[in-house]
């Protein structure tokens, strides 16, 4: 079985540093999604699945703390990292709070931001273990009224949404 | 040139309130004191004269009724007996003895003298026989009228006395009888007449001659007594009063009446100085009231005015000292965000620098370049670039930091939540130098009244400096708090670390603005001195212990408000 690829969201409104750190990551495991507004990346995630995020928080239109929030709202269990080049203690207080897994300053080193993505997602790994856990609970309750056809089928969708998810 | 402009600008302010001060608070005293003083002169002035007048005119009446008494009394002597009885001496005699012990010794002697000026009879102690007073001008006077009082004069005796006399007639014939009246029992009731210490009285006829014995500075007749005169016969009273100078040149106030029909003046003379000594005395202590309430308050004015601008002077150097502050804060706050908007900018480009960089590393560990003879020369081209990419990250994280805004206003906050804030950040940069930060936090702390903001710069920088201290090592920064036991009422915080620690030598002074051990360009030197000055403002204190190769103790004290 080859080595998943992390799903990555990278959200900056500066083009080319999307560019340059987007080819760097994509050659280090990561499925680079790559968009310049706050908007597109909250309409990304509903289309495609996302493991992290990689956000920005100065951007036109929709900023990075909204973004946050935004995605945090409708993809719970979706870890998601800072990296701006205006932190500020308030802003990373606020970030922190609202669900943000890091906060990092640009210039960033690779090695850190790996080191952090990385992290971000073992913890990502973690929480789709227990929600998978409860949905293997809830299909074992099923099975015991459930015909063996029905229980394969059930199955089949569970597997799929795990690719898809 | 500034100064000089300043003290003018308050010297001239000072005169202004002192010269207000004054005539505010000197009208009125001035206005009271001349309204009461003119108040009592005229009432004083009316009421000495009134006494005056009174006692002038009681005696005038008195002198007059002495005289119209002995004529009076004489004249009942010649009715009662006949012309005969009365030429005889031994009657004359026994007729002054009746006289003399009725009326105390007034009359010194008795005479009858006929119409032709020959005295027919004397009773007296002056052996006055045969004598003739046919030339003798009250002789003369007498035989016009019934009843007549001379002037004094010296006569033939030689001192001064005047004469009564009333004319009888009997069967065609006229006598006069003439008695001397005592002319010290007459001028006794002059001389009695004493008013204040220069007040005396004294009578003149109209010739101007003393009628009385005259006072000891005159030696003949007043100047001037016409004056008198006139006045009273312009006026067609009795009496007058007014002031006017002497020989002597001294200002008197006198009072006149006139006396047996109008034939003598008697004159009251008080020296004005005398008269009015009571008025002098009160215009007197008014006047030195008056000085001494004025020094007082002309010293009263002069110090409160000097204290009152010194302290202007005081307040508005410190205006403008506030002001330089402002405007030097302003300046600062400018530079700062200026600082801090371009810090910002330029870590944008930056990072894209960088990751250009990083992505031609990464091309170049491709196979097809890994035969270039100049990969090594690639490779450290690229980490260059990358050092000095971290390097403008270093720079640009300075300058926020210094430019860092504080929000300051104070709200009531749980330490302990900014605690956990602040190692959420932090733990990112921990974990990438080996670091663990442990919490030790007493749950139940009160709530404190501080700047979050303050609290969160004054945390974030000890957890940065123990970071940087630790960055080769490794190792363990622990922050506890609890309610303070050394300090009560208070909130402590501990931030230990177990990195190198700080010198014993350079203890006294981590709190000192400017002091840093860091290599230059590495640290400001700012971020104890800031986090000192913070923990004081808020009225708590912050202090460390520490050893070389035994870490440091940063514990902080905080107030907690009642």
């Amino acid at each position: 079985m080859k080595k998943k690829k992390i799903n990555l969201l990278f959200v900056d409104d500066e083009e080319q540093f999307l560019t340059s750190m987007g080819k760097r990551l994509e050659a280090r495991e990561f499925h680079v999604l790559a968009v310049n507004r706050g908007e597109k990346a909250v309409e990304t995630a509903r289309t495609s699945p996302v493991d992290i995020a990689l956000i920005d928080l100065k951007m036109p239109g929709m900023n990075g703390e909204q973004t946050l929030k935004a995605l945090k709202q409708e993809h719970p269990w979706m870890e998601v990292v800072i990296l701006t080049g205006h932190g500020s203690i308030d802003s990373a207080v606020e970030c922190t709070q609202g669900g943000a897994h890091s906060y990092l300053q640009k210039p960033c080193d690779l090695e850190q931001l790996l080191e952090v993505l990385k992290e971000a997602y073992k913890k990502r790994v973690m929480s789709r273990n227990q929600i998978e856990g409860g949905r293997m609970d809830e299909l074992l309750q099923s099975v015991k009224f459930k015909s063996p056809r029905e229980i394969l089928q059930r199955l089949k969708e569970i597997d799929e949404g795990a690719n898809n998810s | 040139m500034i100064k000089d402009k300043y003290s003018k600008y308050y010297r001239s302010l000072s005169w202004n309130l002192i010269l207000t001060a004054i005539a505010v608070s000197f009208t009125p005293l001035i206005m009271v004191i001349g309204v009461l003083l003119y108040q009592f002169n005229v009432s004083y002035q009316e009421k000495t004269q009134a006494h005056l007048s009174e006692l002038v005119q009681k005696h005038a009446q008195n002198i007059d009724t002495f005289l119209t008494e002995k004529l009076a009394n004489l004249r009942q002597t010649s009715v009662n007996n006949s012309i005969e009885s009365l030429s005889n001496s031994e009657v004359l005699r026994e007729k002054l003895q009746n006289l003399r012990s009725e009326y105390s010794n007034v009359f010194v002697d008795l005479g009858v003298v006929d119409d032709r000026g020959m005295q027919l009879a004397y009773a007296g102690p002056y052996e006055l026989k045969n004598v003739t007073y046919a030339d003798a001008d009250w002789f003369k006077a007498a035989l016009q009228l019934d009843m007549y009082i001379s002037d004094v004069f010296t006569g033939l005796r030689g001192h001064p006395h005047f004469i009564v006399a009333v004319k009888k007639h009997e069967s065609g014939r006229n006598i006069l009888l003439r008695a001397t009246i005592d002319f010290k029992a007459f001028n006794s009731l002059v001389q009695n007449l004493k008013i204040g210490k220069t007040g005396y009285a004294y009578i003149l006829n109209r010739k101007g001659e003393f009628q009385t014995s005259p006072p000891l500075e005159y030696k003949a007749s007043p100047t001037g007594y016409e004056f008198f005169w006139n006045a009273v016969a312009k006026t067609k009273n009795t009496f007058i009063i007014t002031q006017r100078k002497d020989e002597s040149g001294t200002e008197n106030l006198y009072a006149v009446a006139s006396l047996k029909d109008g034939q003598w003046l008697l004159i009251v003379k008080q020296q004005v100085k005398d008269a009015f000594s009571d008025l002098n005395r009160m215009q007197n202590i008014a006047v030195i009231i008056f000085i001494i309430g004025g020094i007082a308050i002309l010293m009263m004015v002069y110090y409160t005015t000097r204290r009152m601008v010194r302290r202007i002077r005081r307040a508005d150097k410190e205006k403008e000292f506030m002001n330089q502050q402002v405007i030097e804060t302003g300046k600062m706050a400018s530079i700062g965000e200026l600082a801090a908007g371009i810090a910002h900018e330029i870590n944008n480009p930056v990072a894209i620098m960088v990751e250009e960089a990083g992505w031609i590393g990464d091309l170049l560990e491709e196979e097809e370049f890994a035969q270039s003879s100049n990969l090594e020369e690639f490779n450290r081209a690229l980490k260059q670039i990358n050092t000095q990419g971290r390097r403008c990250k270093e720079i640009t994280h300075k300058l926020l930091s210094f430019a860092r805004k504080t929000d300051s206003t104070v709200k009531d906050v749980q330490l302990n939540e900014i605690i956990t804030e602040i190692v959420g950040i932090s733990s990112q940069m921990a974990k990438y130098n080996k670091v663990t930060i442990e919490m030790n936090l007493q749950p139940t702390l009160p709530y404190i009244t501080i700047s979050p903001s303050e609290m969160q710069q004054v945390l974030l920088n000890l957890i940065n400096n123990a970071l940087d201290a630790m960055e080769k090592t490794g190792g363990t920064i622990q922050i506890s708090t609890k309610i303070s036991e050394i300090e009560p009422g208070h909130i402590v915080i501990i931030i230990q670390d177990d990195g190198p620690g700080i010198p014993e030598a350079n203890l006294a002074r981590v709190f000192d603005p400017f002091f840093t051990t860091k290599p230059v360009g590495k640290g400001t030197g700012l971020g104890l001195s800031i986090c000192y000055g913070i923990i004081n403002k808020m009225g708590g204190k912050i202090d460390v212990q520490s050893a070389s190769g035994q870490g440091a103790r940063f514990r902080i004290w905080i107030p907690v408000q009642k």
